[in-house]
């Protein structure tokens, strides 16, 4: 008898478990703020950050409800973008709680409208804190609002600073930064038009007068710069010339099959001057130097004065320093160390140049670094070396129609904003066609083709734009590391890996990509699951014609689709189909995978796709695509 | 009470007879294993409670049918049926039916809610967020929900179970009571979300009357009722369902299926039964051969 009425308790307690589970409320509590370091953070590039010192940035986190990690903003205006974002919401669920941090109770401005103080450190959600926007307060990247815990703080510093005192409800008129790629899309037409400009304004620097003729007018091509009038040309007759020399005027060297040799030690040519032309010289006899042992010590130490030291004074056949205006063109240099350095250069033009480096890249350094220049490279070709365009702190460089061949990697941004990288043809790179580091935003690589090398492009930072590259025959074709980015109208063929998904916060739009042939279209690793498609908009997955249903190519079952048929008939089983069903539902809470719910049955781009076949079969050559 | 006199006796006799069948428990492990293999496969397990209960719906509304026609399809018939016996007992059909269908559903709430437990222990102990770098929290992800979902995944398995009980009355002898059953688990599987479709299709259900007419179908209302209380509070996306049309849906099916089994009696049943045959033989010779 006993055990009977021990049966019945345990089932009317069981029953009532039940029947309890539907009066409490799941989640208990909100999430407690945590140390920003903790969370995963995002807002201004490295560069940004770096150069905030002491001042401050107004921060946010929020927990949503999909997503087990705390995401910090710097940039309140961005956390409250991102609170009515869809995209962010279909991914990581509604956000349970939102966090600001209150400003520093004694805050003041700098000139340029930073915020001075330290971090309090004290969270209280949005939703108690009042908030002043349209203020003169700004971050790096832009105009921000600044919370307060108390009215009369916010309304002290609206009186001191302008704006306005309004509550969270009005986030809609918050100051934001852009938060996605399209920006850094549409910037291209742009971009490629004031690049133009700069090319022809450094072109113009060809129309001078002949004033020296070396070998007639000068014995040496130093005494003919020595003696070189402003704005003439010193002319350099086909043979040999010795170096090193410096340029420290505002001359035009011109040569026709030129060769100046310089004596294995140190750089070539150097430039000191505003407004230099070199164009249609050989420059050979560099040193192989690639780190100098003393630094001249300038006052322009910043916090990168280390990264400046280790990059930007290697032996050069040509360096710029301190410049405005520079033209290299029809220039051809072989170099154990670097071609052509140009450190806070403006206006600067490389056309029409070839480096050939090392053959080994280990040996060897890069073809053009830019310290804070933004130039114009484009219709170069670098053969061998490290990379073939290094950058730092260079926002806004245009880097176009281009080939790499050899080197570590086609182009290495560091600390680079705003950049294009457009129109170029990477192959046989050790490690990469192209690589971003150091967080930065906005920057725009489109229509690139990349060939036979490690990885494709690989990406970090923000806001930035991967669209219309062929990426054929590498180990991993693209890397979608960028946050806030849109990766479109890619062809991703004969790749061991096609995309590779490794943001830990996906908030980025992939769509309208060409993937075919690849051994895994996808590969995700750490982070949730991303939803790869936009509305009705999707991507076109070799093996994912004709489904007419969402389509996972990290699943096991659909990743195998374009390789055997056999995967259809276990694609069908009403297991996997069930599984499938409803597996986007909770994505923020699922790892590593990738689904694509509107995948299409037709390329976006089928003759760069056929292209980019031609080229994975090896019947035809990534140059001569490049060339057309 | 003395209308339900007896029913403890019976459903504890039904119980003794499920613990009894060592099949049953091969049924629950073979769940299990189903259930684990589902999750490894699905990844759901990884990401917590809710994805998990995500995971197992769908196979859930296949599995949990079949387990209650296994226990229900020979509740009155085959070697159980010694209801002549019983009856020597002042047992009325109501205790009977009462007791049968309660020691069956606790033998089905065991055989489907232990190894839904094991899961959700297993979800506890490996499933949910953890970083060494990053500061984590739950997000809505809870224990509680997937209690409800076990919880609505027995109530789903009392209306099959109920519902094959009452197939298995109407129709006597052996053999047809194994196609009865089948039939409810055919209804229940595909039926109503067939009809709904037809519906629609056809134009009779309106957009906004879709929720109330998926919640008169079991499996529909099941499945609403996860999607409304368990998934949809990650999502925060309401409405799939008719809530209350639905409870009152499983609650229905559910008594009206228990009033067939005590209330036909014995001379109704074969009246009906007698009826369906005459049907079927004039059926039969208007068919032109």
């Amino acid at each position: 008898m006993a055990i009977r009425v021990a049966v019945l308790v345990v089932c009317c307690l069981l029953a009532s478990v039940g029947a309890v589970s539907f009066l409490v409320a799941p989640g208990a509590s909100d999430p407690d703020p945590a140390e920003f370091d903790r969370t995963v953070a995002m807002g201004l590039t490295l560069e940004e950050q770096r150069t905030l010192g002491e001042r401050v940035v107004p921060r946010a986190q929020i927990a949503y409800s999909q997503y087990p990690y705390l995401v910090g903003y710097r940039g309140i205006g961005l956390a409250a973008a991102a609170v009515d974002d869809p995209l962010v919401s279909q991914q990581f669920g509604y956000p349970q709680v939102v966090y600001v941090e209150t400003a520093p109770p004694d805050v003041s401005l700098d000139d340029s409208g930073f915020l001075v103080g330290e971090y309090t450190g004290e969270w209280i959600p949005a939703a108690e804190a009042v908030f002043v926007i349209d203020s003169a307060a700004r971050i790096p990247s832009g105009p921000t609002p600044v919370a307060f815990n108390e009215e009369d703080r916010a309304a002290a510093f609206a009186s001191t600073h302008g704006g306005e005192v309004v509550g969270w409800e009005e986030r809609g008129r918050f100051e934001a930064p852009p938060s996605d790629g399209s920006d850094a899309r549409d910037r291209i037409d742009a971009q490629h038009a004031a690049a133009n400009e700069t090319v022809d304004s450094a072109f113009e620097l060809l129309d001078r007068p002949t004033g020296t003729v070396v070998g007639e007018d000068a014995p040496t091509l130093s005494a003919a710069l020595e003696n070189a009038e402003a704005g003439t040309v010193v002319r350099l007759p086909p043979g040999t010339y010795r170096g090193p020399v410096e340029i420290d005027r505002s001359v035009t060297l011109s040569g026709e099959d030129a060769v100046i040799v310089g004596d294995g030690n140190g750089t070539v040519v150097t430039v000191s001057a505003d407004d230099v032309a070199i164009s249609g010289v050989s420059i050979a006899g560099v040193g192989e130097s690639l780190q100098p042992e003393d630094i001249p010590d300038e006052d322009r130490s910043d916090w990168d004065r280390q990264t400046e030291a280790a990059y930007g004074y290697s032996d050069a056949a040509i360096t710029a320093d301190g410049v405005d205006r520079l033209l290299v063109t029809g220039a051809a240099m072989d170099t154990p160390a670097s071609g052509i350095i140009l450190r806070d250069t403006q206006g600067a033009v490389v056309d029409g140049v070839r480096v050939n480096g090392t053959d080994e890249w280990r040996d060897g350094f890069m073809g053009v670094v830019t310290i804070r220049s933004p130039a114009v490279i484009q219709r170069s070709t670098f053969d061998g070396g490290r990379d073939g365009v290094y950058t730092h702190r260079s926002d806004g460089i245009v880097i176009r129609n281009n080939r790499f061949v050899d080197g570590r990697f086609g182009t290495h941004f560091m600390y680079t904003s705003d950049g294009l990288f457009s129109g170029n043809c990477a192959s046989e790179q050790a490690l990469s066609g192209i690589t971003i580091m150091t967080s930065p935003a906005g920057n725009a690589i489109a229509d690139n083709v990349i060939t036979d090398t490690e990885q494709g492009i690989s990406t970090s930072g923000s806001d930035s734009y991967i669209g219309g590259n062929v990426v054929v025959d590498t180990d991993q074709a693209i890397r979608t590391s960028a946050r806030n980015s849109l990766y479109a109208d890619n062809t991703v063929v004969g790749n061991a890996v096609g995309f590779r998904a490794s943001s830990v916060f996906p908030t980025s739009v992939v769509v309208r990509n060409d993937v075919a042939d690849n051994d895994r279209h996808v590969r995700a690793t750490s982070g949730p699951l991303r939803v790869w498609s936009e509305g009705e908009e999707g991507n076109y997955w070799e093996g994912a014609e004709g489904l007419d249903r969402r389509y996972s190519p990290t699943d096991p079952v659909d990743g195998r689709l374009h390789r055997t048929e056999a995967a259809r008939t276990l694609a069908a089983a009403p297991i996997v189909r069930g599984l499938r069903t409803l597996r986007g539902s909770v994505p923020g809470m699922r790892g590593e995978s990738v689904i694509d719910a509107a995948p299409r049955d037709t390329p976006v781009h089928p003759d760069r796709l056929e292209t980019a076949r031609r080229i994975a079969d090896g019947s035809a050559d990534p140059g001569e695509v490049c060339a057309a | 009470m003395s209308r339900l006199r007896g029913v403890g006796p019976i459903a504890w006799r039904e119980i003794s007879t499920v613990v009894r069948t060592r099949g049953y428990l091969l049924l629950s492990f073979g769940l299990l294993v189903v259930f684990l293999g589902v999750l490894r496969g699905g990844g759901g397990i990884r990401g917590g409670y809710v994805p998990t209960a995500v995971d197992l719906l769908l196979p859930l509304e296949l599995l949990v049918p079949l387990v209650a026609v296994a226990l229900g399809y020979r509740a009155f018939s085959g070697d159980n049926d010694d209801r002549s016996v019983l009856r020597t007992y002042p047992v009325s059909d109501r205790s009977l039916a009462v007791g049968v269908f309660a020691g069956r559903f606790v033998g089905l709430a065991a055989i489907v809610g232990t190894p839904l437990a094991v899961v959700g222990l297993a979800v506890s102990r490996i499933g949910g967020p953890s970083s060494s770098v990053f500061a984590t929290h739950q997000g809505v992800d809870s224990p509680v929900l997937f209690v409800r979902f076990i919880a609505l995944t027995i109530c789903f398995g009392a209306a099959v179970l109920a519902m094959t009980m009452a197939a298995s009355v109407l129709v006597r002898t052996g053999r047809a009571t194994l196609a009865a059953a089948l039939a409810v688990l055919v209804v229940v599987v595909a039926g109503g979300d067939l009809l709904a479709l037809i519906g629609l299709t056809a134009g009779v259900i309106e957009d906004d009357l879709l929720g109330t007419a998926l919640a008169v179908s079991p499996n529909a209302a099941y499945r609403g009722l996860v999607l409304e209380s368990v998934v949809g509070v990650a999502t925060d996306q309401g409405g799939t369902i008719d809530v209350p049309v639905a409870v009152a849906g499983l609650a229905g099916w559910t008594a009206v299926s228990l009033a067939v089994i005590a209330g036909l009696g014995r001379r109704t049943v074969s009246k009906i039964r007698s009826r369906f045959r005459i049907g079927f033989e004039r059926l039969k010779d208007t068919v032109p051969r």
